[in-house]
Order: structure tokens, then sequence, then C-alpha cells
């Protein structure tokens, strides 16, 4: 598979800070996925997106965009690429179709936004001032804006923190046919339920660090406990065994308790993505 | 319609939504005032003054203004993923503010030519207004940018309103003498007023070249060695 990104010896200091933000970072994106850059606050996830986009530069290592140095392109690059941002970035004084028309004219091709604004439930307010609107309507115009010029790639900084479940499920449906059509999607977010319904390809950063490329499926059986607890009646008392996943199918007991009890809930250790996020972030342990 | 002229649209547009050229003319309006209560010759002395005030110092809040809004909706970040090069974000914002210079200008300098009959070179005067624009929104940049809101700008720009007023004010005391105004057009201000001034008076062309070439100079080389490396890093890490 085609590599969008490959990233290698990343590093990024900030002017004010004595130690880099970023240390020594590599990884690669593969076209038409949607990876993940996961951590806590100021791990420095925002920090590799805006190096990704060009918005900092001053950094070392080397970064191959379509195998091609980064440093290379100039302004065209913003024709492939959309950016969404966490914070709102339009003008409050303006209206939604104001703000959408005025970037739009920047680009050479763009989609039919008015479509769009019609998905994510903002068409009745294009006419509204944009500073009239709720964050959950902010969040939903920032996406569109990230998606004005039909980019080839697409930057998400945590696209559903803030909507509520029937918006967060709209956004995150359209995320997924973009990744149909054969878009690359690189989702920054701390929200562990985004990236299990997602992302295909995940990495953990924690103080500048990367953990290595992997995907919520691996990293839940890389983490979770390979068991099975069952919940049962036995004589009118409930009762609780956890068994080992292996060799389940001929486990006397746990078949006995299957045939001869009323059986109220079964569940596997699967570890949920927020535990396995706490579990790696606080191990800290990337070179 | 290329990227450039798109951009300048747009600050344009936000200009007058932001009702930052509201208030521009407004303050025109209170410089109307203070014309109409002047003598045709006492006008024409102090309207130099008043349109260094308002193309220079008022640009400076006005361009303040704008660009804590901006920074307050993240909105330059959003532009700066556009397909738009810094080069043409830092000309649409010339330009907006040379409109809006040029807009209390034609109020300012009409209103004295209707009501007072005085007589003014309006080829010159455009010419070195954009002089004074160009070197006193580059002198705000420098003050914008090394501050975090829009409040500390001010108490900032207070001190060098008063300093760059001070030629100024020595001429008027007649503590500064001819002899010395070399050294007064040191003062983008005093500079700025020299030029408009000789739109309405002969004034040796030998200071008005010194003091253009200086305003050019200092604002070109303001945009060019500051503003162009601070703006982004700015906008983006705020």
């Amino acid at each position: 598979m085609a590599k969008v990104f490959e990233v290698k010896d990343l590093c990024f200091k900030y002017p004010k800070h004595q130690a880099d933000t970023i240390k020594s970072i590599s990884f690669s994106v593969d076209e038409g996925i949607i990876f993940g850059l996961l951590g806590p606050s100021g791990a420095g996830k925002s920090t590799t997106q805006k190096i990704l986009t060009k918005l900092l530069t001053g950094y070392t290592g080397s970064i191959l965009y379509q195998g091609k140095d980064l440093k290379t392109y100039n302004k065209s690059f913003y024709e492939d690429i959309g950016v969404g941002f966490e914070m709102p970035v339009h003008f409050n004084k303006l209206t939604a179709l104001e703000n959408l028309d005025y970037f739009a004219s920047l680009y050479k091709k763009t989609i039919d936004y008015h479509e769009l604004l019609r998905r994510v439930g903002l068409y009745e307010a294009k006419d509204q001032i944009v500073g009239e609107f709720s964050k959950g309507m902010k969040i939903r115009l920032n996406f569109v804006r990230a998606l004005l010029n039909d980019p080839d790639v697409l930057f998400l900084d945590e696209p559903t923190n803030g909507l509520d479940p029937n918006n967060a499920k709209i956004i995150k449906d359209i995320i997924r046919e973009l990744k149909q059509k054969g878009k690359t999607i690189f989702i920054t977010t701390h929200l562990m339920g985004d990236v299990e319904q997602l992302c295909d390809q995940v990495v953990f950063i924690t103080k500048g660090k990367i953990s290595p490329i992997s995907t919520p499926r691996d990293l839940k059986l890389k983490y979770g406990k390979k068991e099975l607890t069952i919940e049962y009646l036995n004589n009118h008392k409930r009762e609780k065994e956890t068994f080992p996943l292996e060799g389940i199918g001929s486990n006397q007991m746990f078949l006995d308790i299957l045939s001869q009890n009323e059986i109220e809930t079964i569940h596997s250790g699967e570890t949920s993505m927020e535990d396995i996020f706490i579990k790696v972030t606080g191990e800290e342990k990337y070179e | 319609m290329n990227s450039l002229l798109k951009l300048i649209k747009g600050e344009i547009v936000r200009l007058i939504k932001y009702k930052i050229l509201f208030f521009g003319m407004l303050v025109s309006v209170i410089w109307l005032l203070i014309i109409a209560f002047q003598t045709k010759e006492q006008a024409q002395s102090i309207i130099p003054i008043l349109i260094v005030t308002d193309s220079g110092m008022m640009g400076i809040i006005l361009l303040g203004a704008s660009f804590y809004f901006e920074k307050q909706e993240n909105t330059v970040k959003s532009l700066l993923v556009s397909p738009v090069s810094l080069i043409q974000v830092l000309i649409a914002k010339i330009v907006s503010a040379i409109v809006s210079a040029l807009v209390s200008l034609t109020i300012v300098v009409g209103f004295a030519i209707i009501y007072h009959g005085i007589e003014v070179q309006i080829i010159k005067l455009i010419f070195y207004a954009l002089a004074i624009v160009i070197s006193h929104t580059a002198i705000g940049y420098i003050i914008i940018l090394k501050n975090k809101d829009f409040l500390s700008m001010l108490v900032v720009f207070s001190g060098v309103i008063l300093l760059f007023y001070v030629p100024t004010l020595l001429k008027s005391l007649e503590i500064l003498t001819s002899d010395y105004e070399i050294l007064a057009l040191l003062s983008p201000s005093y500079s700025g007023e020299l030029l408009i001034r000789s739109s309405f008076n002969e004034i040796d062309w030998v200071k008005q070249l010194l003091a253009y070439i200086y305003l050019m100079v200092l604002g070109i080389g303001i945009y060019i060695g500051y503003v162009y490396k601070k703006f982004k890093k700015v906008a983006i890490e705020g």
C-alpha cells in the first residue's frame, strides 16, 4: 500500500521550551486508511499535526508526503489536504454561508457544501451569524470547512468532541464514507469510542514519544484478559465464575454451568479502549 | 479573480461587518467638528496632524482590533491551511488598512475643501498617505505581535504615541528650530505630518524626499524583517 506520510526521527522544540516537545518519532501512514494519533493532552498530538500540515516548521528529521520531502511543497499542498481544527475557526460576525463562501473561494475545486451543510444539520442555520451558533454547531461547521476542497488527506483534531451522540454519529458516518472513497484520514483524539469505531491503525503519543503502530483490535488482544466471566442462578442464588478462554469448549465445569443453570450474563475479559489508553499512556516506555 | 484579490475583498468585507470601518469613519466625523470650528489657516495647519493621527495612529488601533478578533476566532489558522501564501495574507491586510485610511482621508480633506475652500494636491496627498499607512501599520504590527491582548497593546501604544508626537510638540512650542528638523524626521509621525503638510504648503523637496524614503524603508523593512517572520508564529502558537 502506498504511503501518504513517512515520518522519520522527527524532533521539534518550541523556542521558549527547554525540552523537545516531539522526541525523535517515526511512523508512516498508509493511503486510504483512518489513522489515529492518540494520547493525553499536551502529549504532542496537535504539534505533530501542525508539523504535518506545515503550520510549524523548524523541525529536524524527515517527513515525506507522497514520497517527496514535505518542505519542497508550496501553497498548492493545501489544495490536497483539509484541516479540521478542534477550536472553532470562523469569523463570528459573518454567517455560516459567508464563512464557507469565503474559504471556498480560495480553492481551485470545491464540493457542494450546501449538501454537506444539509447532511450535518446546519442548512437551516446557514444564514445565521456564526457568533450565535452553539458549540456543537461550530464544531460541525469546522468539519464542513475542512472538507470544502474535497481533500485527499484529511486531518481532524477531536472531530466529535462536544457533539451529542446523534451528530457525532453523522460525522463518523461521513468519515467512514470518505474512507470508502479512498481518502486518507488522520484523526487526533482522546475519545476512545471514536478510535474503536473509526481507526484502522493507531499510535499513542506520550510526552513526545510514540508507540509502535497497532490496530484497535490488536491492542484489545494485547491488553485484554483472555478469560470469560459468567453469571448464573444456582437454586435462585446468583453466582459468578471466571474461566480461561483457552480450551473453553472442553472445560467441563463451564459446560455444566451452561447446561444446568439459568445464565444471566456472559462477558469476555476484553479491555475497553479507555483502559488501554490509560495503560499505554501510563507506561511511557517508547524508545 | 486570483487569491490576493479574494483575500483583499474578504478583508474589506470584514472591515464593514466588524464595524471597524464604521468606527474609523466616526472618528473622522469628530475631526470634521474640529475643522469646522477653525479658520481656514488654522484648519490648514491642523489637518496634517489629524491625517497622521487618523491614517497612522488610528490605523494601528483598528489593525490591533482586527488582529485580536482574528486571533480570538482562530481564523488566521484557517487561512494558513488554505492555498494562499503568508505574503498574500499580509498584503491583503495592508491594502484593507489603506482603504480604511483613504475613506477617512476623503472625509476629512473633502470636508476641508468644501467648507474652507482649502487647496490641496490630491495625488501627492494620496501618495504620501500610503507611506504613512505602510510605516505605521508596520510599527503597529510590532506592538501587536509583542502583546498578548488588545488592552496590553493599547498600553504600549499610548507610550509610542507620546514618543512619536514629541517632535510635533517641541515644534509647536518653538523649542525645535528648523536647524534640527532633520532629527525630528526620525519620528514616523513627524515625517508623515511633514509629507501631508507638503500637499497643502510649499516645503523643501529634500525634506519631503527624506521623509518619504524613510517611511517607506522603515515600513517595508519592518514587514520583511519582523512581521513576516513573526506573524505566522504568533497566529499558530498564540
